[in-house]
């Protein structure tokens, strides 16, 4: 029974109460958002109006120096020539102006541009009429602008010796101002994505420390001294309903046990004294004794383990801040691109991407051995402490070399970090449940991932790339919050080395065994090789080349994370059904890998978004899959070394995917462009599954597995 | 001091309310910042390109800017199109420097050009440079004679209070726009997570009170059937009233010995 399961709430009497909880706020979220989208639209209209008025004054006044420079060679308004043109000239440089007209004082149309006026269209009769019966743009254009059908009309008196002798109309889309506000629509919906994520993530971290957490140590010590055993009482304090509910319950067991030991104690005096009427006494008291168990001072027990909540609500904000960077970052190293001798500019952009992912790959097996023994509290929060100060300095690094510096460090944090939450995470759950502590780690990753990815681009476009790392370092300095009050015992103890258990020793031990290399280099190594070079690289150049925002450009990556947080456990649940991940492997090398062709299909920013999709998918499947069809081939390298050393060596290896990526993309991407790199890459990792599947059917993994053993014998 | 659950749980949902409104208020403060400038902008662009097309059409003639005398009349004109000009200069450019020719702010004729709008100028990707200095924001076009080349400038000079002022006056409305929406939405998140937890209060304050008056020895039976918790609660409640009953059994007869005793 795990806090924040369905069944849980179910069985404490909450059933749906989160679900009505996120209702709530979703609602309140949208309410609230849409007043205050409201408001701004009503300031837009307010102050901006006046301002577009302002502006086609200006237009119009132009016009005016050239009408009255035409009117003082003494060439009547109606017999000018050229207007046509001249009329284009002005549409053509004010992309917001629909159409400009000149008019007689009757309101007849002298000369008239733009296609509202010429396509002939019943606006145009609209707008003929009203400019025949507006009046008031002949006496004073004070009173500001019109609306007619779906322009907005701006009328302008032309003026000479005192007398209007025609009225320049300039009309614009009724709705410029609007448009302006609706721009920033995709912008509101991000936010209140992530809102959402946040609330959910923070309303399961109350609700599983402070309702479900307490309320399961509630019953579980009900049912204790429903059995008769008083020992026991809650440590748990809150000033709420719960608290007072554990202190109720608390004082009854404290009252049973007070009243057992004034009874015990009476009873005892009584034996002292007189010993035969105590005798009696005393089989009664036994009898009592056989079914309650009491102490004078009942132990207090925490009853609830609330650090795996906290340690989940720190992965998200730790992920959360890390990713806020995604979707800009190679633009980051473009913009403070310095050259280094020897290498292009696309190879310097890949240089901090691949030195990062080399760092983690490197930290992440090595802290696992050393934090054997030591105290995780203290490993965490050094973690964290360089993964804010790497963050911090990388978002005002000058050159290239001094972001070098500070992703590496920031590398160093972060793998130490998620190691120590995925160990602390899978510990937590089990082995009974690891693959549930898998699943918990993957969604909170991936949701963390969409919101920072996400929410980065927006907050990039205000303030900047570098600024943007700077508070991506704030927020990954929140982490220790939900760090210092997790409850840690220090990592499993050192045992005694095997030859086998150092990584060396662990690396020949799996390189015999022909399907682990296969999956490993022809599975494992392409998904990361391909996540890098085309996430991390080519994905955010190339949107950024096609003229897309930071914002868009940002939500076009989140589509990654939304494939991966959303159907991995779906696939997981169909995977563990099959119970074959080959064919789940290969497809997914295959669909990643042919989607990203599809950009060659379409080199513009749909093509990606497909391609990111059918990559989001095809991993969602396939990289759990990796994991069992590994746990699969390697039984007796398992029975061996563990199955976290396996995994581990699995993990550590195919980061070297993660390191290739963006060089092989910086490679590819001079001679053949964004797009040409995208399927080349796709190519690749299509090839390796192809590979995969023919090592497969040529040596299949059951005669492997007995020759294995027979290999290692005739060794021995 | 006592807090109810709802109190917590209104906390969450309200702060994620001011993550959400406080984000949604600057982006649209950016947004209209943005728009604003992106206005007033191309109003002076306009402004610098009209002067920029009446000046070339004198050019034309095969006048050199020094010899302009209507300067006073072109600028003047166009800057009684927008008052918010706060001055316009024109400059020409010279094979080793340059200097002004004519501004509508007293500045006086060969004063030097400041270099920051030569380099802006001569760094321009478009028809038109910028500049943002602390009091004034610059736009500027350049001049050419008839042969295409390069001989001067115009520039138009904007307060920057101008922009500043708007800028501060959709700032306040925003945010009280954005407190008075916080002050609504700080009291549906508690009156909503009231009604929301109000049946878990009262069930967990019913199982409290079932408690009490267990330890006051008024026992009222909230039965083992329900859910988990409460049948637990039921059961315990049992266990303890049978625990009670045997020892206050036990404890009269101690009395009694005692008494005798």
């Amino acid at each position: 029974m795990k806090p924040g399961d369905a069944n849980v709430l179910q069985q404490l009497g909450l059933k749906r109460i989160d679900v009505r909880v996120m209702a709530f706020t979703l609602a309140l979220l949208l309410t609230a958002t849409a007043g205050l989208s409201f408001a701004v639209l009503r300031i837009f209209e307010r102050e901006l109006v006046p301002e577009l008025e302002q502006k086609l004054t200006a237009i119009y006044a132009t016009m005016r120096i050239d009408i009255d420079r035409a009117l003082g060679l003494r060439i009547p308004l109606e017999s000018f020539r050229g207007m046509d043109v001249y009329l284009g000239d002005v549409l053509r440089h004010h992309g917001e102006i629909k159409y400009v007209a000149i008019t007689d004082p009757a309101g007849r149309i002298l000369y008239q541009g733009g296609e509202p006026l010429t396509a002939g269209t019943p606006g145009a009769v609209l707008l003929a009429d009203h400019f025949m019966g507006d009046r008031r743009a002949v006496e004073a254009h004070a009173a500001g602008p019109t609306r007619v059908d779906t322009y907005l009309d701006f009328a302008f008196p032309i003026e000479r010796d005192d007398r209007t002798i025609g009225v320049v109309h300039i009309g614009v889309d009724a709705d410029v101002v609007r448009h302006k506000v609706t721009e920033g629509v995709f912008n509101v919906a991000t936010v209140l994505l992530v809102a959402l994520l946040l609330a959910f993530e923070f309303l399961l971290l109350v609700m599983n420390t402070r309702v479900t957490g307490p309320l399961m140590a509630v019953a579980k010590l009900a049912r204790t001294v429903s059995q008769g055993n008083f020992t026991v009482v809650l440590d748990y304090r809150a000033k709420d309903e719960v608290g007072r509910l554990v202190t109720a319950l608390n004082a009854t067991v404290a009252r049973v046990c007070a009243i057992y030991s004034d009874v015990e104690s009476r009873l005892m005096t009584i034996v002292a004294q007189r010993p035969q009427i105590g005798e009696r006494l005393a089989a009664a008291f036994e009898h009592v004794s056989r079914h309650y168990r009491c102490t004078r001072t009942p132990e207090a027990q925490r009853g609830f383990n609330s650090s795996l909540s906290r340690t989940r609500t720190a992965l998200f904000i730790f992920i959360f801040a890390e990713s806020l960077s995604y979707s800009f970052f190679p633009m980051f190293v473009k913009e403070i691109h310095s050259p280094i001798p020897g290498l292009s500019q696309a190879a310097v952009i890949g240089l901090p991407i691949s030195a990062f992912w080399l760092v983690v790959a490197i930290t992440q097996p090595s802290v696992g051995v050393w934090a054997r023994g030591r105290r995780r509290r203290s490993l965490f929060l050094l973690g964290i402490a360089l993964t804010v100060v790497g963050l911090a300095f990388a978002g005002v690094a000058a050159d290239v070399y001094e972001l070098l510096l500070w992703r590496s460090i920031t590398a160093l944090g972060y793998g130490t970090v998620l190691i120590l939450c995925q160990s602390y995470i899978l510990d937590s759950a089990g082995p009974e449940a690891r693959t549930q502590g898998a699943a918990l780690f993957t969604s909170v990753y991936f949701s963390a991932t969409l919101c920072g990815t996400a929410i980065g681009g927006v907050i990039a476009n205000q303030i900047g790339y570098g600024m943007t790392l700077v508070v991506s370092a704030f927020v990954a300095a929140l982490t220790p919050l939900f760090i210092l009050r997790i409850e840690v015992a220090p990592a499993e103890a050192a045992k005694p080395a095997a030859r086998k258990d150092a990584p060396g020793g662990r690396i020949v031990a799996l390189a015999t065994n022909p399907h682990f290399v296969a999956v490993t280099m022809l599975a494992g190594i392409p998904a990361r090789l391909v996540n890098a070079a085309f996430l991390f690289y080519l994905a955010p150049l190339f949107l950024d080349a096609l003229g897309n925002s930071k914002p868009e450009t940002a939500r076009v990556m989140t589509i990654y994370a939304i494939m991966m947080a959303f159907s991995s456990p779906i696939w997981a649940k169909l995977v563990d059904r099959w119970r074959n991940p080959l064919p789940f492997v290969i497809c997914g090398g295959l669909l990643s890998g042919f989607g990203m062709t599809v950009v060659l299909l379409r080199p513009d920013t749909w093509g990606v978004v497909v391609a990111i999709t059918l990559l989001g998918t095809a991993q969602a499947f396939s990289m759990t899959s990796q994991i069992t069809l590994v746990t699969q081939v390697t039984p007796h390298e398992r029975r061996q070394l563990g199955g976290a050393a396996v995994l581990g060596m699995f993990r550590m290896i195919e980061r070297a995917g993660s390191v290739a990526g963006p060089f092989l993309a910086a490679v590819l991407v001079g001679p053949y462009g964004y797009h040409g790199s995208m399927a080349i890459t796709g190519l690749i990792v299509a090839g390796a599954a192809v590979l995969l599947a023919i090592t497969f059917m040529i040596v299949p993994p059951g005669r492997a597995r007995i020759a294995a053993p027979q290999a290692r014998s005739q060794r021995a | 001091m006592q807090f109810s659950l709802f109190i917590k749980i209104a906390t969450i949902v309200f702060t994620t309310l001011a993550f959400a409104l406080g984000i949604t208020a600057v982006l649209g403060y950016f947004k209209f910042r943005k728009t604003l400038i992106d206005f007033v902008q191309d109003r002076a662009v306009v402004s610098a390109l009209s002067a920029q097309s009446a000046i070339e059409s004198n050019l034309d003639l095969g006048l050199s800017l020094v010899m302009l005398r209507t300067l006073p009349d072109i600028l003047g004109r166009v800057r009684s199109t927008d008052p918010s000009i706060q001055s316009m200069v024109v400059f020409e450019l010279r094979r080793d420097d340059a200097s002004i020719i004519y501004a509508t702010d007293g500045r006086a004729a060969e004063e030097a050009v400041p270099p920051a709008w030569l380099a802006a100028q001569a760094h321009a990707e478009g028809p038109f440079w910028t500049l943002t200095e602390p009091d004034t924001v610059i736009v500027g076009v350049p001049l050419r004679n008839s042969f295409g080349q390069n001989v001067g400038g115009v520039t138009l000079l904007y307060s920057r209070a101008y922009v500043d002022d708007k800028l501060a006056d959709a700032a306040s409305q925003l945010a009280v726009w954005t407190a008075a929406l916080l002050g609504a939405s700080a009291v549906l998140s508690v009156i909503g997570s009231f009604f929301i937890f109000r049946p878990v209060q009262r069930r967990l304050a019913m199982l409290t009170r079932s408690l009490h008056r267990l330890d006051t020895g008024n026992i009222v039976r909230i039965g083992t059937e329900g859910n988990e918790l409460e049948s637990g609660i039921g059961h315990l409640e049992e266990k303890v009233g049978a625990a009670l009953c045997d020892l206050e059994v036990l404890s009269n007869e101690l009395a009694r010995t005692e008494a005798r005793a």
